[in-house]
């Protein structure tokens, strides 16, 4: 029997040699802080940002903390420096449509200025053009204009009076209008009797002489609406008159510094235009409002709100393109909102209420978005998209997207958008988006894929010394001395789960230096040493192990059991690990195995109850496979076997412990009992190797602690496989333990080693055909297995094909022992 | 120069003699506006204010002629017989009564109203008296929307009424004008009036003499106060002193020399006897 070898301390935990950094404390580092390990996301960052191409929009994804972020970010940054500050943006009211606010494009900083020029202007307007009105010339030009209509007028009725005068009659006022009256020849009006006593030629003269005068008063009245048309139109052109001549030094000079562009002397044009057909809103004097509680009415207060100027982009202060990252990603926060007033029970907007969003905020330059956030926002990923395909920024409520919109809203001028997007994420995200999305590829060209870790070799730790370093001086810590960093360096490859392998969670190490500077400092302590990021360590640990604390209380008060002693039959220690949060655990797991005559399955209870996962279910599965193949080649494998984790009421998944099953199984078969004081991990192929596993060093340090608890015998310890050695970085205590001999950790290649081991009876190897030498593991399996076979053949010759396989029928195994 | 004449001291309270205000109203916006101002005047005379409304008897004789049409001012012609036209001034007058009952009542001024039938002028005339302030339009009821010239029932009461007579053809404003126009030295009474008003109607004081010495009298009497004073050599230099004094503005004249200066067709006039 070949005997696996414990593995010896050093084996256990690989070590940073403090002494290969040039440096005692960080603080006499000189290098520049670098980016470690992100080689290939860099290339593609600056490639991402170099390319003007339309749909190289770069998506960063990684692992969270591996500093994608400022990565990205620094990168954007640096390239913004250098390129030419955006244009400034602003909204102006539409005279011509006004649903659709007109943007204007300015030099950055004039956006400002406008609107400040805008402000001053309508200020001097509302001086100027009421003192125009003032003056002694406008009073006597309108004086004569009025006087000349109503002398037209007056001139008329004159005539037609003196007309009907000469004819004997006169022009009375009723209430309602005119009437000609016959006089007598004393001048009074002339009455019933008195006419009735007029011949009959008489009378039929009068008759004709008043419907002829009134005929003439109809054709005089119907003439004045034209008069008043046309002193109307007079009185206009003299106020217009007036008006120009305050008006345009006024507009001259805002023309004169906006000359460069065409756009804001069109809009010039029109509040010019507006202002002459308005002319009476100047007039008017401005009362100041009472204080009240009233809602404001509409136009009350506002009545030159139209000439305002919305500065949607003000990059007056901006040097450089922009690099905006957008926190709360919200549609409206992407592409802008229109805000509304409620007033009289409505809702209400206009173009000064249009609000920027990232996109306007970043147009001309960068913009970092968090994918999942974005996502997260009802219609935020559809808005950023629609965007970016058109290339135009249209401000649109949700309702207005689709169609949907129950109230008077604005459509403002689409703003051209020249934007590069870096999209932050997970690697999952960024698969789903591609296969799922069919805009995504082209949109996102530029993926820049962040490692979650990289190399452990020399130069990668002067390397990850320098991240550290660089750390410990933006975050203005204290130096690390070398030792310190060291440990940081290998709780980096703890991180990473792998003693050959650095961690990029670049969070993670901070948040260590962090706090290991907080116990230096409270110690007093002007360098960080190695014991205070030990500190830093233990009580990060300490504040997150509650929860394992108490799984391992619920076993050492032997409610849930679990063995470290003595030797059972179908029963073993597997190991699982249990995620909370970042912190992750490991804790032993019974399980066991029954057997009993039955047509060649392996039932995994887990699964006939829906605990377990597909993974968990497919290693058992590989378990049928492995004793049909090794043990019952020759003959059918008639063994109805059932596997449960005992005690375990969540769900299981994974293969790591498929070995620890097989194990159980074997015990059960071969009816031999295994060691308690060994927990098992490992996933095994059909041909019984075992394959690595993650979470290694939990498993262990999860097992180690209810031995140690119970008291350290020397014969524990945990068999996982070979392929996992490079993994381990374990805790202190436990390469102590194992460097006294009191805990062994067992690499395991093949099956055979960990059955040796766990019964202390060789395994055994089968002869050319197939049959295992007398005293092994392997012959006792498949005498068992041969028997099940047998009697099997047996029920079946009996027609009892399906007897013991019914529910209800009792154990087999146990009827037939 | 002639040493101007001490002023006489004032006679207070001149408007005192009036007994109560009589505004002559008809159907026009104009007689609103006059209303509120003949209101605002009795309420700080403290005298009651008096509707009348008078139903031209002229006006029933005439379209009982079954030939007489009436021609209303959007230009449209309508039979209307001597019921119907009753009809319409009954209404009238009840409309204007509710005007009158309306702004009489926002000032917390006593009124009455009453309805007269016969030729205006002299219906007017008939009912009022030397102590009475008789105020009507100046234009009448207009035909057009810019009258210029006074109305022949103003022209008419303005030749025989003995009492003071207001002839308006909008309310009095704040900031109006309002001139006393002094046709002799001592005519302490008129500008007197004419501040009063300035007072009530919180208008711009402002003097117009036609003689020198009236000028120089009214220029020493108000020493020390902001009050323009101008001179009209002759009433046909009226109209170019006054334009001076309020280039374009309008208000009220206080006068005691109104047939003389009626054609200043812009401004209300204050007729005392």
């Amino acid at each position: 029997m070949a005997t696996v070898q414990s593995l010896a301390p050093d084996q256990l935990y690989k070590r940073t040699d403090p002494d290969q950094f040039p440096f005692e404390t960080t603080a006499q580092m000189e290098l520049p802080p670098a980016i470690v390990g992100q080689e290939r996301a860099v290339a593609a960052v600056e490639f991402g940002i170099g390319i003007r191409r339309e749909g190289y929009n770069i998506y960063a994804l990684g692992a969270p903390g591996t500093g994608k972020h400022s990565v990205v970010r620094r990168f954007l940054e640096r390239q913004a420096r250098e390129e030419p500050t955006p244009s400034d943006w602003c909204y102006v009211y539409n005279f011509q449509v006004p649903h659709q606010p007109r943007a204007l494009e300015l030099p950055a900083g004039t956006g400002v200025a406008l609107r400040r020029d805008m402000e001053t202007l309508v200020a001097e307007l509302r001086s100027a053009i009421p003192a125009a009105f003032e003056t002694d010339e406008y009073r006597v030009r309108r004086q004569a204009i009025e006087q000349r209509f109503a002398q037209q007028q007056e001139q008329a009725f004159d005539a037609l009076q003196e007309k009907a005068r000469a004819q004997g009659l006169a022009l009375l006022r009723t209430p309602a209008g005119l009437v000609f009256a016959p006089l007598r020849p004393d001048g009074t009006v002339m009455h019933m009797e008195q006419f009735q006593q007029l011949p009959a030629e008489e009378q039929e003269r009068l008759r004709k002489k008043v419907e002829a005068m009134q005929e003439e008063l109809q054709k005089v009245l119907l003439q004045i609406p034209r008069w008043e048309r046309q002193l109307r139109k007079e009185l206009r052109e003299l106020n217009q008159e007036i008006a120009q001549y305050a008006m345009r030094p006024l507009f001259e000079e805002v023309r004169e510094k906006y000359r460069a562009f065409s756009k804001v002397l069109d809009y010039l044009d029109a509040v010019y235009a507006d202002v002459l057909e308005n002319l009476p809103e100047f007039l008017q004097p401005e009362e100041p409002r009472k204080p009240t509680t009233a809602p404001l009415l509409p136009g009350e207060g506002q009545r030159f709100s139209k000439y305002a100027v919305n500065v949607l982009v003000d990059n007056s202060r901006q040097q450089g393109a922009p690099v905006v990252f957008e926190d709360n990603p919200s549609l409206q926060n992407l592409v802008g909102r229109m805000e509304y007033m409620a007033i009289m029970g409505g809702m209400v907007t206009d173009f000064s209420l249009i609000k920027p969003g990232a996109l306007h905020r970043a147009n001309g330059g960068y913009l970092m978005l968090d994918i999942l956030k974005v996502l997260a926002q009802p219609f935020a990923w559809e808005g950023l998209k629609r965007a970016l395909r058109s290339k135009q920024l249209r401000i649109e409520t949700p309702g207005q997207m689709f169609g949907q919109v129950n109230v008077v809203t604005l459509e403002p001028e689409p703003i051209p958008l020249n934007v590069k997007i870096a999209l932050v994420g997970d690697r999952t995200l960024y698969y789903l988006l591609s296969a799922l999305d069919p805009d995504f590829d082209d949109l996102f060209k530029v993926m820049a894929d962040f490692n979650d870790d990289i190399r452990r070799t020399p130069e990668s730790h002067l390397a990850y010394a320098r991240l550290i370093g660089g750390i410990v001086r933006d975050k203005e810590l204290l130096p690390f001395h070398r030792a310190a960093v060291a440990r940081v360096v290998d709780e980096g490859a703890r991180l990473a789960a792998d003693g050959h392998r650095l961690s990029m969670q670049v969070s993670h190490i901070t948040d260590i230096l962090q706090e290991a500077d907080y116990w230096a400092r409270r110690k007093g302590a002007p360098v960080v040493q190695r014991e205070h990021v030990e500190q830093a360590l233990e009580a990060q640990r300490y504040r997150a192990w509650r929860v394992p604390e108490r799984v391992q209380e619920v076993i050492l008060d032997d409610i849930v059991h679990i063995r470290t002693e003595g030797a059972a039959v179908g029963q073993i220690n597997g190991l699982s690990v249990i995620q909370l949060g970042p912190m992750a655990f490991g804790r032993p797991n019974r399980i066991t195995a029954r057997v009993r005559m039955g047509r060649g399955e392996v039932v995994d209870i887990e699964r006939e109850v829906a605990l377990g996962g597909p993974i968990h279910s497919k290693g058992v599965l590989i378990l049928s496979s492995y004793l049909g193949a090794r043990y019952a080649t020759d003959f059918p494998l008639s063994l109805q076997a059932s596997l449960v984790f005992e005690q375990s009421y969540s769900g299981v998944e994974g293969d790591s412990a498929s070995s620890a099953e097989l194990y159980a199984l074997l015990s059960a078969l071969a009816d031999l009992p295994i060691r308690q004081s060994l927990a098992v991990t490992g996933s095994v192929d059909q041909f019984g190797n075992v394959q690595a596993i993650g979470g290694v060093n939990e498993k262990i340090e999860g097992f180690f602690a209810i031995c140690k608890a119970r008291g350290l015998t020397g014969d524990q310890g945990v068999l996982i496989p070979e392929a996992n050695v490079r993994h381990l970085m374990l805790r202190q205590e436990v390469v102590d333990a194992v460097a006294q001999g009191q805990f062994h950790i067992y690499p395991i290649r093949h099956v055979d080693q960990g059955i040796e081991l766990l019964t202390g009876m060789p395994a055994g190897q089968p002869d050319e055909r197939g049959d295992f030498p007398e005293g092994t593991v392997n012959r006792r399996v498949q005498d068992r297995l041969r028997e099940f076979a047998q009697r099997r053949a047996e029920y079946a010759r009996a027609g009892q094909e399906d007897a013991g396989e019914g529910e209800g029928n009792g154990d087999p195994t146990r009827a037939h022992t | 120069m002639a040493t101007p004449p001490e002023p006489t001291p004032s006679t207070p309270g001149l408007l005192a003699p009036v007994e109560r205000i009589v505004v002559a109203m008809d159907a026009s916006a104009y007689s609103r506006a006059i209303l509120r101002t003949a209101a605002r005047l009795a309420q700080a005379l403290d005298v009651p204010l008096h509707g009348i409304y008078v139903e031209d008897v002229r006006l029933l004789d005439c379209v009982a002629l079954p030939f007489v049409q009436e021609v209303t001012l959007s230009g449209n012609v309508r039979p209307v017989t001597p019921e119907v036209l009753a009809h319409e001034m009954a209404l009238l007058a009840r409309r204007i009564q509710g005007w009158m009952e309306e702004i009489a009542a926002s000032l917390e001024v006593s009124w009455s109203f009453q309805t007269l039938r016969g030729q205006v002028v002299e219906a007017l005339l008939s009912l009022v008296g030397p102590q009475d302030l008789l105020s009507l339009g100046r234009y009448g009821m207009p035909v057009s929307r810019r009258p210029t010239r006074m109305g022949s029932v103003a022209q008419a009461v303005l030749e025989s009424h003995p009492g003071p007579l207001l002839l308006l053809h909008r309310e009095l404003r704040a900031r109006d004008w309002i001139v006393a126009v002094l046709g002799h030295p001592e005519d302490w009474a008129t500008l007197e009036l004419a501040e009063r008003l300035a007072e009530i109607f919180r208008g711009t004081l402002a003097v117009l003499a036609l003689e020198a010495q009236a000028a120089e009298a009214a220029r020493h009497r108000l020493a020390g106060r902001r009050v323009p004073v101008r001179m009209a050599a002759s009433l046909e230099t009226l109209h170019q002193a006054l334009y001076e004094l309020a280039p374009g503005g309008n208000g009220l004249l206080v006068s005691r020399v109104c047939p003389a200066i009626v054609r200043e067709e812009e401004w209300g006039l204050l007729c005392i006897p």
